[in-house]
C-alpha cells in the first residue's frame, strides 16, 4: 500500500511508471502528441517523429502553431493547418477529426483526431492529437467507387440496347405485334426491368455501405410520400389483387429527410408487403406521431416470418425458407434499413407466423418543429 | 426555336442506332451522330445542330470535356446540351451539369419517351421549342 511505502522507492516506482508508460506510448503505431493548456508541446511519441522526420528535441516546448511552420514546405494546406493548430489548445469542446495533406518522402493522407485531456479534478490539462496514415484506406476508398462506377455503367450499356429494342418492338415501331411474340417479348422485357432495378440496388446499397450516400435532408411530409409510393406500388400492387389504405391523423410534424429516399423505403416495403399479401388481402399503412419522431408501419396479413428467421430478414438476398420465390432483387429490406439509419431513424418487424408482418420505420421530426 | 436538327454523341453502335431510330420517329428530326467527343466538336461547327445529346465515356475525348469545349467556344456555345449517359452517378450527374449542359438523361433511356424528356428539358432551360409535329 503507498502509505507504507518509503519515500524513495515510491518515487522510483512512479518514474518506472512513467518510463513504462513511455514505452508502450513509443510502440503504438498511430503518431501521439500532447500540447498543454498553452499549446506548446508536452509529449511527442516516436511514430510521430517518423512520421514528420524531426527528433523529439527539435520539438521540445515549441508552440503547436510554430510546428505548422516547421512543416509547412509539406503541408498542402499550410495555413488551414496552422490556423486550426494556433487555436487548438483553447479547444474545449470534445472529440474533433480533421485531414490534411503531409508530402515528406510521400505524399501522405493524415487524419488528425484531437481530444480535450482532463485532470481528475476537473482541469484542462492540454489536448492529445493522434495521426494516423490513411493515404492506403484513401486509396481503396477511390478503387472501390471507380470499381462500382465502371460496373455500373458497363453494365447499363447493353441492358441500354436490350431494354430500348424491346421497348421499340412493343410500342409497336416496327409493325403491330400480337399473341404469342407479344408475350414472349414482354417475358424478356420484365426480366430487363428486374435486372436494371438490380444494378441500381446494388449501386445504392455498395453507396450506402461506402459512406457516400449524400441525403439532401430538408423538413418533409411523410404522410405525402406514403401517398406518392403507393401510387407508384398500384399497377403492381394490382397485379397482385391487393389493396392499399392509408391510416394517418390528420396533422403530422414534418419529417428531416431526403424525399427521393424515404419515397424509397416506404415503397420497398409496400413492395415487400404487397407481394406476401393473399389475393384479395389488403395493405396498411400507419401513421402516427411519436416523441421526436414520425412512425411508419406497413401492416400486411401474409404468411409472416418465423422468429428464427427475423434477425436475418434485412440482410442482402434472404428468402425466409420454405416460402415461395416472389421474385424481387432481394435487396428492398436491406436498402429500406439502410437508408433508414442514414436517416439516423429506427427499423424494425413485428411478424407471427400465420398472422402476417408489421414492418415499422421512425424518422427524426425537421429541427425546427422539435425546437418549437 | 425549331428543332430540326439533333447532334448525337454516342460511341456504342447499337446506342447510337436505337437513339437516332427513337429521335427520328418521335420528333421527325434529322439525327447526325458522332462517334466520340472530337468528332462532335468538329459536327458541332459545320452541321449546326439545334441541340447536342452527349454520352460521358467516350474514346478521345469524353463527354464532359467535350461539352466545356462546346461552351468555351463562342461559335458553339448557344447550342444547348443534354447528357444521355449510364454514368449516373450524383457526383457525374453535377459534373456534367457544373459543365453548363441543361439537362442529363441516364441510360437505361425509354425510346419511346426520349423525343418528349429533350423537348421538357428545352422548355424548362427556356428554350422554347415550337413544335415539331
Amino acid at each position: 500500500m503507498a502509505a507504507h511505502t518509503p519515500k524513495g522507492a515510491r518515487a522510483a516506482s512512479l518514474a518506472g511508471e512513467a518510463e513504462a508508460l513511455r514505452a508502450v506510448l513509443d510502440a503504438t503505431p498511430e503518431a501521439l502528441l500532447v500540447a498543454d493548456a498553452d499549446n506548446r508541446i508536452a509529449f511527442v511519441n516516436r511514430r510521430l517523429t517518423e512520421l514528420f522526420g524531426l527528433s523529439r528535441e527539435s520539438l521540445h516546448e515549441k508552440g503547436l502553431g510554430e510546428l505548422a511552420e516547421i512543416l509547412a514546405e509539406g503541408l498542402e494546406d499550410a495555413e488551414a493547418v496552422q490556423m486550426r493548430w494556433t487555436a487548438t489548445a483553447r479547444l474545449r469542446d470534445s472529440v474533433q477529426v480533421n485531414e490534411f495533406i503531409y508530402r515528406g518522402n510521400q505524399r501522405l493522407h493524415l487524419q488528425e483526431i484531437t481530444a480535450p485531456v482532463w485532470r481528475s479534478d476537473g482541469s484542462l490539462l492540454g489536448r492529445l492529437l493522434i495521426f494516423r496514415d490513411i493515404t492506403r484506406e484513401k486509396e481503396i476508398d477511390r478503387m472501390k467507387t471507380e470499381f462500382i462506377s465502371i460496373a455500373s455503367h458497363e453494365l447499363r450499356t447493353p441492358m441500354t440496347s436490350i431494354k430500348g429494342s424491346l421497348d421499340l418492338l412493343l410500342g409497336g415501331f416496327a409493325g403491330e405485334i400480337v399473341g404469342e411474340t407479344r408475350e414472349l417479348l414482354e417475358i424478356a422485357q420484365s426480366g430487363c426491368e428486374r435486372l436494371i432495378r438490380l444494378i441500381n440496388d446494388i449501386l445504392d446499397l455498395s453507396k450506402i455501405e461506402a459512406g457516400r450516400m449524400q441525403l439532401r435532408l430538408q423538413p418533409m411530409s411523410l404522410f405525402d410520400s406514403v401517398q406518392r409510393s403507393a401510387r407508384t406500388i398500384k399497377a403492381y400492387a394490382d397485379g397482385f389483387q391487393v389493396k392499399v389504405e392509408i391510416d394517418a391523423p390528420e396533422r403530422l410534424p414534418l419529417v428531416w429527410g431526403d424525399r427521393d429516399r424515404i419515397d424509397q423505403i416506404v415503397t420497398n416495403l409496400l413492395g415487400n408487403a404487397v407481394k406476401f399479401s393473399p389475393s384479395g388481402g389488403t395493405v396498411r399503412v400507419e401513421l402516427r406521431e411519436g416523441r421526436g419522431i414520425v412512425e411508419c408501419a406497413v401492416v400486411d396479413r401474409g404468411p409472416g416470418i418465423p422468429r428464427d428467421q427475423l434477425p436475418r430478414i434485412f440482410g442482402k438476398f434472404q428468402q425466409i425458407e420454405g416460402a415461395p420465390k416472389k421474385g424481387g432483387t432481394g435487396l428492398g429490406l436491406a436498402i429500406a434499413h439502410a437508408l433508414v439509419q442514414e436517416h439516423k431513424g429506427k427499423i424494425w418487424v413485428e411478424s407471427q407466423v400465420g398472422q402476417g408482418s408489421r414492418f415499422v420505420f421512425q424518422i427524426p421530426q425537421a429541427p425546427a418543429q422539435r425546437a418549437s | 426555336m425549331n428543332v430540326k436538327k439533333v447532334l448525337l454523341a454516342e460511341d456504342e453502335e447499337d446506342i447510337r442506332r436505337l437513339a437516332q431510330l427513337s429521335l427520328a420517329r418521335g420528333g421527325h428530326w434529322e439525327v447526325v451522330v458522332a462517334g466520340d467527343g472530337e468528332e462532335c466538336l468538329n459536327l458541332a461547327k459545320s452541321s449546326r445542330p439545334d441541340v447536342i445529346l452527349l454520352d460521358a465515356k467516350m474514346p478521345r475525348l469524353d463527354g464532359f470535356e467535350a461539352c466545356r469545349r462546346l461552351k468555351a467556344d463562342p461559335a458553339t456555345a448557344g447550342i444547348p446540351v443534354i447528357f444521355l449517359t449510364a454514368s449516373a452517378q450524383e457526383y457525374e450527374i453535377h459534373q456534367g451539369l457544373d459543365m453548363g449542359a441543361i439537362g442529363y438523361l441516364t441510360k437505361p433511356f425509354d425510346p419511346l419517351q426520349l423525343h418528349a424528356q429533350v423537348l421538357e428539358l428545352l422548355r424548362r432551360a427556356g428554350v422554347e421549342p415550337e413544335s415539331t409535329e
